[in-house]
């Protein structure tokens, strides 16, 4: 009895530290942490087609851009549009194209799969630059706050709030998926498509549907950065995003939730650290890649991931603590 | 002009282009039949190439005939230091690694060259005179056109006799068919993953810098590069006359997109025949049988 | 399993190798000796390591331990094509046949180390020799030869590099008895024609019918050894392979 009234105690504490970060800290340090969220967003939904799943994905800024681009339009045109709606819409819209790759995704696999989605992406950032009476061209165009009812979520300490608050609700669907007979589902196809459908798992049901939870966790994403940023332009959904997202799960760690939360936060350190140099830090991560595939020795599934497994051990380890 | 000649001229753009893809296509078929590996930085290797000859032109004032001939080896060396420092060591390792080794070598290699030269745009001389010839029915041709077809084709000849009458070029063709045969009779594998990456290397340089002029010479053009690979799939992973059939065929029908369609859909048009060929005839045109495990 | 070192010359000595199949640890231990122009069994059931033991001979597989010496050079850290330079072939389980290429093509291929067209021309007629058939199909491709036909053709490919020892990995396998009866004369004939053969088969009585020696694997382990004779005669292999 003590002890669940301690633990909530610390709960509570946690809660009231949370949110008293945009007080504690400044503007900028709240929207970095805004964009973390999203990218959390991103790196799970990006987690649970190529980590769990195991189909690498390199396309995946066309989803981000979908969902942020559903958001822009509705909430460019209609002011005060909800934003529960508004992001539910950029999720749905995202999943769907995901859910029909994940028809392609039946007739392919591996590597060929890996090169549609490369095109899907290509052509989605297209479509951005292009389709101008819909999306503005490469010039892009402004959105307006989200809203609820007559709430308008405007300064950079709302967004804030409210990012965070649906990346935790995503991050908690996320964890009880993966735990769930679907995540295992995923997990069986990734290790063996064969034994998968020899134990009943239905190639068809369960491809198209990582293809669209991925899809649509990306497209929220998509949309909280439309949100966060009032501005969308096609060049933050082109090649270079993708490949950022491919990093951000690989060195935050495939497969893994908590290596979702590693992952962001890494890729968004990086540039802080290259004095926001893009191509220092492009060649850096590509370097640094390249050594942990070449000297350790199973690469990126060996060493590396014991080392990912020991850091997130003892990030969980001090979980418990508190 | 009439539509009919509008669609043979489009034709004969096309067959340039596609002279290109196919070279480059060759390239990436190569290093996947004698390694496994698919390079996702052919893009940036061909890329690579056409700086090389920019230097080898502009700044030290080479005839370009001595320009394709240093750049072929140059390149070819380089592909080779590649092969030896990155792609061999991870032939054992799960094939995500070769996957990821390449995009991150592709990562290095865009920002290298912009580092090394610029990240802006550069004017690529053309290595045959790109004014425009008149020919009947209000057609154009440039010597730069014929010249980067009757290049193309010349590589494309020898390449086939060197594959089939050299003892490495069988060896390659061997060790793509069977590797442990190959090591079996006597075929170094180390040697033929080498070959393979110094040729894939050379011959892209000198497709890099054949379309240079046509194009504009920056960092990003390795996308339109990447386009070789929609070629290679068109004709049928794993397949060298599948490649060119492809590279040739897709140059072809993209620029014939570009009289009916938008200019715009002729960029991305390849890349929604690959969504349609993989959804519907994944195999390719030349048929191939192999799919690849990530 | 003192007579494992006869005098006279050893062409391949194997000493007390050790080697590991992914995670698997396939042979324990193992020595062995093949004389000069001998044939030598290498008898077990499936899973003793047969098969393992040849891959580590030619090369596919490094042993963890032990050391493998070939006419006085140590081979054991060498990489397959190496080892086919110095005169070792392997005619591996599966076949392993180039199949988009000829029966000839595949020959030549198996002659890829050497040079001098006119002898290789030579040896060809030689193999179309041992094997008409393969010369009545010299220019159809290898997969679409019957398994008798392909076992043939691996075996003739394997003898194009004119090796000093033939390693021979199950030929009978999956081959109807009258097939089998062609090739193994033919087995009897090479070694008689100079070339030492490694054979390992699961049929005991087909192996020692052509082999002066055997040794018995099980496991991983090397449990027996001896002639014909004394093989054919002990209990424990009576009743685990000719039982069978």
């Amino acid at each position: 009895m003590n002890f669940n009234w301690n633990k909530f105690l610390y709960f509570a504490l946690a809660i009231v530290l949370f949110l008293a970060i945009p007080f504690l800290f400044g503007k900028y340090f709240v929207f970095v942490l805004s964009v973390i969220c999203i990218f959390i967003v991103v790196s799970i939904g990006m987690n649970i087609l190529t980590g769990y799943t195991g189909v690498l994905s390199l396309g995946h800024q066309a989803f981000f851009g979908i969902g942020a681009y559903t958001v822009a339009i509705v909430a460019s045109r209609i002011e005060g549009f909800p934003f529960l709606i508004g992001l539910l819409m950029a999720g749905s819209l995202s999943g769907m194209i995901g859910y029909f790759m994940g028809f392609a995704a039946l007739r392919t696999s591996g590597v060929y799969l890996t090169i549609a989605t490369l095109a899907l992406g290509i052509i989605m950032e297209e479509v951005f630059s292009e389709w101008i009476s819909l999306t503005g061209g490469s010039a892009g165009m402004a959105v307006l706050p989200p809203a609820l009812g007559s709430i308008r979520f405007d300064s950079s300490t709302e967004l804030f709030y409210l990012i965070s608050f649906i990346t935790a609700i995503m991050f908690f669907f996320a964890v009880n998926l993966i735990a769930s007979n679907i995540g295992r589902a995923f997990v069986a196809i990734r290790e063996s498509e064969i034994s998968a459908q020899s134990y009943g798992i239905s190639l068809v049901k369960y491809k198209t549907l990582s293809f669209a939870i991925s899809a649509f966790y990306t497209g929220v994403g998509g949309g909280l950065y439309a949100y966060l940023m009032k501005y969308v332009a096609p060049i933050d959904f082109n090649i270079h995003a993708g490949i950022q997202f491919v990093m951000a799960v690989i060195i935050g760690g495939l497969g893994s939730m908590l290596g979702s939360i590693l992952g962001a936060i890494i890729l968004l350190v990086l540039p802080q650290l290259f004095g926001g140099i893009v191509y220092w830090q492009q060649f850096f991560i590509g370097v640094v890649l390249l050594m942990i595939i070449l000297l350790l020795p199973e690469g990126l599934s060996g060493g590396y991931y014991r080392l990912i497994s020991w850091v997130r051990h003892r990030l969980q380890k001090r979980k418990e603590c508190v | 002009m009439g539509l009919i000649a509008e669609i043979i001229q489009q034709i004969i753009f096309g067959m340039v282009m596609g002279c290109i893809y196919a070279l480059v296509a060759i390239c990436f078929v190569l290093i996947y039949k004698g390694t496994d590996i698919i390079n996702f930085a052919q893009g940036e290797l061909v890329v690579l190439g056409a700086f090389i000859g920019y230097s080898l032109r502009v700044t030290f004032q080479l005839p370009y005939w001595l320009v394709f001939v240093l750049s072929f080896i140059l390149s070819g060396f380089l592909g080779m230091v590649m092969e030896v420092l990155i792609f061999r060591r991870v032939i054992g390792k799960p094939h995500l690694n070769s996957l990821m080794a390449s995009i991150a070598l592709g990562m290095i290699l865009r920002n290298a060259i912009g580092k090394i030269w610029t990240f802006d745009d550069l004017n690529m001389p053309p290595s045959f005179s790109d004014s425009m010839l008149k020919l009947p029915l209000g057609l154009v041709i440039s010597p730069l056109f014929i010249g980067i077809i009757a290049i193309s084709f010349g590589i494309m000849m020898i390449f086939y006799l060197f594959l089939n009458k050299t003892k490495t070029g069988i060896s390659i063709r061997a060790t793509s068919q069977n590797m442990t045969a190959a090591k079996l009779m006597g075929v170094s594998v180390s040697y033929v993953s080498s070959m393979c990456w110094a040729i894939s290397a050379a011959i892209g340089s000198i497709a890099g810098i054949l379309i240079a002029p046509l194009l504009v010479l920056n960092v990003g053009m390795f996308i339109i590069i990447l386009k070789a690979i929609v070629a290679a799939v068109l004709g049928g992973f794993g397949s060298l006359p599948g490649a060119v059939l492809g590279g040739i065929l897709l140059g072809v029908i993209e620029n014939l997109a570009g009289v009916y369609f938008p200019a715009w859909i002729k960029h991305v048009f390849s890349w929604i025949v690959l969504l349609v060929v993989i959804m519907v005839m994944p195999q390719g045109l030349l048929g191939a049988k192999k799919i690849k495990k990530v | 399993m003192g007579d494992l070192f006869r005098p006279g010359s050893q062409l391949l000595k194997v000493n007390d190798i050790d080697t590991y199949y992914g995670s698997i640890y396939a042979l324990k231990g193992i020595s062995l000796g093949v004389p000069e122009k001998s044939i030598i069994a290498v008898l077990g059931a499936n899973g003793a390591g047969k098969t393992t033991l040849l891959r580590t001979v030619s090369g596919l597989i490094s042993p963890t331990k032990g050391s493998i010496e070939f006419e006085n050079h140590r081979i054991e850290r060498m990489s397959a094509h190496r080892i086919v330079r110095l005169g070792i072939s392997h005619a591996p389980e599966g076949r392993e046949l180039f199949s988009d290429l000829t029966v000839r093509e595949n020959l030549i291929m198996g002659a890829y180390v050497r040079k001098g067209t006119k002898e290789i021309a030579k040896d060809l007629s030689m193999i179309y020799g041992y094997f008409p058939i393969l010369g009545e199909r010299r220019n159809q491709k290898a997969n679409t030869l019957s398994g008798g036909e392909q076992q043939m053709l691996c075996i003739g490919r394997g003898l194009m590099s004119r090796p000093k020892l033939l390693l021979l990995d199950e030929p009978s396998l999956g081959l109807a008895p009258l097939i089998v009866e062609e090739i193994y004369p033919i087995i009897r004939l090479i070694n008689r024609e100079g070339t030492a053969v490694l054979l390992v088969e699961q049929n005991a009585i087909l192996a020692l019918s052509v082999a002066s020696y055997g040794y018995v694997l099980e496991t991983g382990r090397m449990i027996l050894s001896g002639n014909g004779e004394k093989l054919l005669g002990d209990e424990h292999v009576r009743k685990a392979y000719l039982g069978k």
